[in-house]
């Protein structure tokens, strides 16, 4: 591909991505949206308009063989990621698959391997690493300011069974399933807040099955799955993924334990806000708040995709992830996201399933960069 | 044992001194005792007429007394408990019940045998947000309670070199060594339950104390418990990360979810379906105080106020004074105290052994 020609990206699992998607593509100059796959035919048609495109596929293969497509966004169903990964990459056609990579240990091997033998790019949009507040985080680990790192907690917490029944492929696969099924909204940020280490072992365990579907059967997950896991040089993480508990959303609850830092998001109640404690700032053990001091923290990328984001009319959602996929495309960075960071941020889910299966046993987390 | 008019009452360990200074109708402070005689002389000069003792078991043994308040450290609870209880007294003894499982099974033991009541002082169960959490359970707002967490944050490297017997007991020792302030909300929310299993990992050992020796205790231990029922809590202790100083609960029911928040988790926030108006959105703890606070916080809350740890040190001595006078159980008997004290009992050995889960005995059978 020329440097300066456009890439042109399909999407399959397009119903449902709209206006602001097309935006954010239309923000930066080398993308180009060029087709839309979904199985709904009704929806398709509505997409096609929506995102300003004129190829049409209902057959997935089809728009990857006939489309003219260099770039594909996968956003179908959990357990289509890896299939639909694996079919562009044959092909040297770039992939950007939504969370999480995969569903189970086997499939995920494969895709290491299928990325191995592509000269396309793979990337996993895990979209909250790209929160604001989240990279400013990483910005400051980054800067030295948090010293070690070695103590962190994410939670999802995202009550959606009444959304099992609309999009029902969440029944069998994240709440069909025990243990930490949805889990890289969590430990992706929190990864990216321990520069080189992974996590290494992990343990779940469940609160127990208190809820039954409409049809009287319980999920199989438990409500609130908890996973622990040990990282390369000794760290916790514990994560907390719970879809199925009566309870207002808090879906961003994060907390970082540094030598020298201390971060707490806020929770979603009354007056809270996102709290950090940096030594640099201050000995004393008094919280600031995260937007007092954010300004001295922007990410290097973070200049362009501001005027970026002014343009696209909107705070970046997508913006800052396409950005990125471009200049790794481009050779200009190396993917935040390639598929050894999504292996990280998936497996331990994967094996943390497991674990619950073997009442809590610690359970090691295969290493992908050794497939 | 005959009802008492007014209970005598003597106190061992001097240090966290504002026991002494609480006022209770049919309490009376007879006697003072610390090993340590400028603390004892000072404390003794506060209160004309008590009497004053260096030695802990001489005072049971001579004092006119009919109960006992043992705030010395921690490993000196159980010895100083059965020594007690085994002289006939009431005891009332700070946190944890014990600092080994051998040691808690003789308490266990003595308190079967023994004529007075024992009560473990756990002031987290009557913090004001907590006792108001415990009645909308009691009533059945939360439904069926089945995840729990506490997390007690609070960095004192610089109270460690002052203490030295928390050098060893508190950070000593790696894995949960003072988790009843945080398991003891937790159980009181899941009524009827107890602490089955435990598991416990830590976050690496971050710190050494003023001499450049590493804490024994990994800087964060984080222990995960599942209960008889099923329900798993999380419970979490560091006294070494910097960091400000917080105690955090979070609690969900199948009708219910509760969470502290915000700074120094200063404000508490629920969600209750019965309350809710079928809105999924937060309210705060406060808005319900007046339907679900309990009566002992009503009765004594007045008083309570300006008392130590928001309240809850009048609070639960008024509670313990009541149940000796009415003839009551204990409000924290010894059963209760060995489910909030032997999970971290446990999680110590657990972390040992990569942090394998391991059972907790459960002291009714002993």
């Amino acid at each position: 591909m020329g440097a300066l020609e456009k890439i042109n990206i399909g999407i399959v699992g397009a119903v449902g991505r709209g206006g602001s998607f097309r935006r954010s593509v239309e923000v930066i100059p080398r993308l180009r949206l060029h087709a839309v796959c979904d199985l709904n035919k009704d929806g398709l048609d509505k997409a096609a308009a929506e995102l300003g495109v004129t190829g049409k596929y209902t057959d997935y293969t089809e728009m990857l063989d006939k489309g003219g497509v260099d770039a594909v966004i996968i956003g179908t169903p959990m357990p289509l990621h890896i299939p639909q990964s694996i079919e562009a990459l044959k092909r040297n056609i770039h992939a950007i698959s939504e969370v999480p990579a995969g569903v189970n240990l086997e499939e995920c091997r494969d895709l290491v391997m299928a990325c191995k033998k592509s000269k396309a790019l793979y990337m996993m949009a895990e979209n909250y690493t790209y929160m604001e507040s989240n990279q400013v985080i990483k910005e400051m680990v980054r800067r030295g300011e948090f010293g070690k790192t070695y103590y962190a907690e994410g939670e999802y917490i995202h009550e959606l069974k009444g959304l099992n029944e609309v999009t029902k492929w969440r029944r069998k696969w994240q709440t069909g399933v025990n243990g930490v099924t949805y889990g890289t909204h969590s430990l992706g940020p929190i990864l990216q807040w321990f520069p080189g280490e992974r996590v290494v072992s992990v343990c779940g365990a469940g609160s127990g099955h208190h809820y039954k579907d409409p049809r009287g059967n319980y999920y199989e997950n438990e409500e609130s799955c908890v996973m622990l896991g040990k990282t390369t040089w000794g760290g916790l993480i514990k994560v907390r993924v719970d879809m199925l508990s009566d309870r207002p959303h808090s879906m961003t609850n994060y907390q970082l334990q540094g030598v020298d830092g201390c971060y707490e998001s806020a929770r979603g109640g009354p007056g809270d806000i996102n709290k950090i404690w940096l030594r640099s700032k201050g000995a004393v053990h008094e919280w600031k708040n995260l937007a007092d001091i954010a300004g001295d923290y922007t990410p290097e990328n973070w200049v362009k995709f501001r005027e970026l984001a002014q343009k696209a009319g909107h705070g970046g959602g997508d913006l800052l992830e396409l950005m990125d996929f471009v200049d790794a495309i481009e050779g200009v960075r190396p993917c935040p996201i390639g598929v050894h960071e999504a292996m990280d941020m998936t497996l331990p889910g994967l094996v943390s399933q497991q674990s619950i299966m073997c009442g809590g046993q610690w359970l090691p987390v295969p290493d992908s960069r050794f497939w | 044992m005959a009802v008492l008019e007014s209970i005598n009452l003597g106190i061992v360990g001097l240090r966290r001194g504002a026991f002494a200074g609480l006022r209770l109708d049919g309490l009376r402070l007879h006697a003072l005792c610390d090993a340590d005689p400028a603390r004892l002389d000072k404390a003794v000069a506060q209160h004309p007429g008590v009497e004053r003792w260096t030695d802990f078991n001489e005072m049971i043994e001579r004092s006119k007394l009919d109960a006992v308040l043992i705030a010395t450290p921690m490993p000196l609870h159980a010895p100083q408990s059965i020594a007690a209880l085994n002289r006939g007294l009431h005891v009332m003894s700070e946190v944890p019940g014990g600092v080994s499982i051998e040691e808690c099974r003789d308490l266990v033991l003595a308190c079967r045998s023994a004529r007075g009541l024992y009560m473990m002082m756990e002031n987290m169960n009557y913090f004001r947000h907590v006792q108001i959490v415990t009645e909308m359970v009691k009533r059945g707002m939360f439904g069926q309670t089945y995840y729990a967490q506490g997390e007690y944050l609070h960095e004192l490297k610089s109270l460690i070199v002052k203490t030295p017997w928390r050098r060893k007991w508190a950070v000593g020792v790696n894995g949960i060594t003072y988790g009843t302030h945080s398991l003891g909300p937790a159980l009181a929310w899941m009524p009827g339950d107890r602490v089955e299993s435990v598991s416990c990992a830590g976050s690496g050992h971050r710190h050494a104390d003023h001499e450049g020796r590493a804490y024994e205790i990994e800087s964060t231990c984080v222990m995960l418990a599942k209960t008889t029922r099923g329900s798993l809590i999380k419970i979490r202790q560091d006294f070494l990360s910097d960091r400000p100083s917080c105690h955090k609960f979070v609690l969900q029911g199948t009708d219910g979810a509760f969470e502290t928040s915000g700074i120094d988790g200063a404000t508490s926030k629920v969600w209750l379906r019965g309350r809710s108006g079928g809105k999924m959105e937060w309210r705060t703890l406060d808005e319900m105080a007046d339907e679900f606070l309990p009566d002992l916080w009503r009765r004594h809350g007045p008083t309570a106020a300006g008392a130590g740890h928001g309240g809850s040190d009048f609070i639960q001595l008024a509670d313990f004074v009541d149940a000796i006078r009415q003839n009551k159980p204990s409000p924290i008997g010894i059963d209760a105290a060995m489910d909030m004290t032997l999970p971290g009992l446990v999680s110590q050995r657990s972390i040992a052994c990569g942090g394998i889960w391991l059972s907790v005995p459960d002291s009714r059978l002993w």
